[in-house]
């Protein structure tokens, strides 16, 4: 199999100032992610679940240590299509006060889907297809979840970091929207990585699991 | 009719005086609790019109260009000193970022007021320089540091927006975009402002001032026509060089915004 992302003696810490950092998240990390492939990222609240999506986003730079994609150190490429190509869904997602079909078109590879591709994963995630000009900020936290998700997919990602993104749903959604990701990573070939909290989400499927503990990560 | 201007004696301004026991009465009776910055400030008034008619009138005796000059790198000096003490957030550079926007927003305006329309001679002529590049500092000072505060403020309350636009795989241009255009807005308003109602309510400061020294009031006009669209001018050139400058200290290299600067200190 092939490695998609890599890291390497990764550490990291949250800037204090210009300068300073605050303590250590991740210290020394390394991992290796396989092409295609579904992993779990658990662990207590605080210890860079979070943190760790966030640096293979490149929303952050590690302290010391590199990350790798495709076998290309990450800071050596265009951060912007790197990110189309590594996209992060948020935990809580943020709705622009404009239509929901704007906020989709938000996304900047948004030319390569038409409008009905757009209806038809609009339908496939319980959401109604005439709901594309109603205005975003009035979904609900599902609904917007649902939405956000269509915009990283907009970008044709190689890659889906999911932030507890099923965090904010009732049972019944959070498992539609754990089978729509499946499907529709599976059909694109995809690679996911998915922080989560959800016992039942890691019980029941045979994926594999990364624990983050002691700023370390260790496979499960 | 031949204009004559008053000239007041000591006594009469002493007079001035019954202006600013009013003041004081109505501060204290209504317990507004200003006496001591109304005293302070009416004697720094007094202290810094005296000494600065003196050294505008030894200028205008001396009309030389080098101390042309420096008087006006000590205003834009000051200019700048004071926009930069108005800002809540001290980015890095942010003095030198606000003197050469500030620099640059009065050069322009005060180029093509002074060069291209008066067509003063000699250029550096202080009569009419150092009240135009002074007049035009001002608001280009005003507007750096409106400019300045309102895009900080926007950035911080859109912050979770922003990092969403960088998410999706924009710049940092493309995601400050909207705070941007609301920082340039909001310096711009006041000047436009009073571009609508100007004559209408009341004479500006200049127009009234020519006019009291025995100016024809056409000529005023004029004048007055010049100072409003200097200071449109000035304004939005100050503020859009200062936004746009200062917007590359909110994010690095990486296209990542410093979240740092946003925590409430």
């Amino acid at each position: 199999m092939t490695t998609i992302i890599e890291l390497q003696n990764v550490s990291f810490a949250y800037k204090k100032n210009e300068t300073e950092h605050e303590s250590l998240l991740l210290e020394s990390v390394n991992l290796s992610i396989e092409k295609n492939s579904l992993v779990f990222f658990v662990g207590e609240s605080g210890v860079g679940k979070s943190s760790l999506l966030r640096l293979i986003n490149g929303l952050e730079s590690p302290i010391s240590g590199e990350i790798y994609f495709h076998g290309k150190k990450i800071n050596a490429l265009d951060i912007c299509l790197m990110r189309r190509k590594i996209s992060l869904l948020q935990q809580v997602p943020v709705m622009f006060p404009m239509t929901v079909e704007e906020n989709l078109n938000l996304s900047p590879g948004v030319v390569k889907i038409s409008l009905d591709e757009k209806k038809e994963i609009f339908n496939s995630l319980g959401l109604n297809e005439n709901g594309l000009g109603k205005m975003a900020t009035e979904l609900s936290i599902g609904q917007a979840q649902r939405v956000a998700f269509i915009r990283c997919l907009m970008n044709q990602p190689e890659v889906m970091l999911l932030d507890e993104p099923t965090a904010p749903l009732d049972k019944k959604n959070k498992m539609k929207l754990f089978e729509t990701i499946l499907k529709y990573t599976k059909e694109n070939k995809m690679t996911i990585l998915w922080v989560t909290h959800d016992p039942s989400l890691i019980e029941e499927y045979p994926f594999k699991k990364f624990l983050l503990k002691d700023k370390r990560i260790y496979e499960i | 009719m031949k204009y004559r201007l008053i000239d007041p004696t000591l006594f009469d301004m002493l007079l001035v005086g019954i202006l600013f026991f009013l003041i004081l009465i109505l501060s204290v009776r209504e317990r507004v609790n200003l006496e001591k910055q109304l005293i302070i400030g009416s004697l720094r008034t007094i202290f810094q019109l005296i000494m600065i008619g003196y050294i505008i009138e030894y200028i205008f005796h001396l009309n030389r260009l080098y101390i042309v000059l420096l008087a006006l790198a000590f205003m834009v000096l000051v200019a700048t000193q004071t926009a930069t003490t108005r800002q809540k957030k001290k980015i890095k550079g942010l003095f030198g970022l606000m003197g050469f926007s500030i620099f640059l927003g009065t050069l322009i305006t005060t180029f093509i007021v002074t060069f291209v329309v008066l067509k003063i001679d000699p250029w550096y002529s202080p009569v009419y320089l150092l009240p135009l590049a002074g007049m035009i500092l001002g608001n280009s000072m005003n507007s750096a540091a409106i400019a300045g505060e309102r895009f900080y403020s926007e950035l911080h309350s859109r912050l979770q927006q922003v990092e969403t636009l960088l998410i999706l795989g924009h710049d940092f241009k493309f995601a400050c975009a909207k705070a941007k255009r609301e920082a340039v807005k909001a310096a711009m308003v006041p000047t436009l402002n009073s571009m609508m109602t100007v004559g209408l309510v009341a004479l500006p400061g200049m127009m009234t001032g020519q006019i009291l020294a025995g100016a024809n009031p056409v000529l005023a006009t004029k004048y007055q026509i010049i100072v409003m669209l200097m200071i449109a001018s000035t304004v939005t050139i100050t503020s859009v060089i200062f936004v746009n400058l200062s917007m590359r200290r909110y994010f690095s290299k990486g296209q990542q915004i410093k979240k740092y600067l946003f925590k409430d200190n």
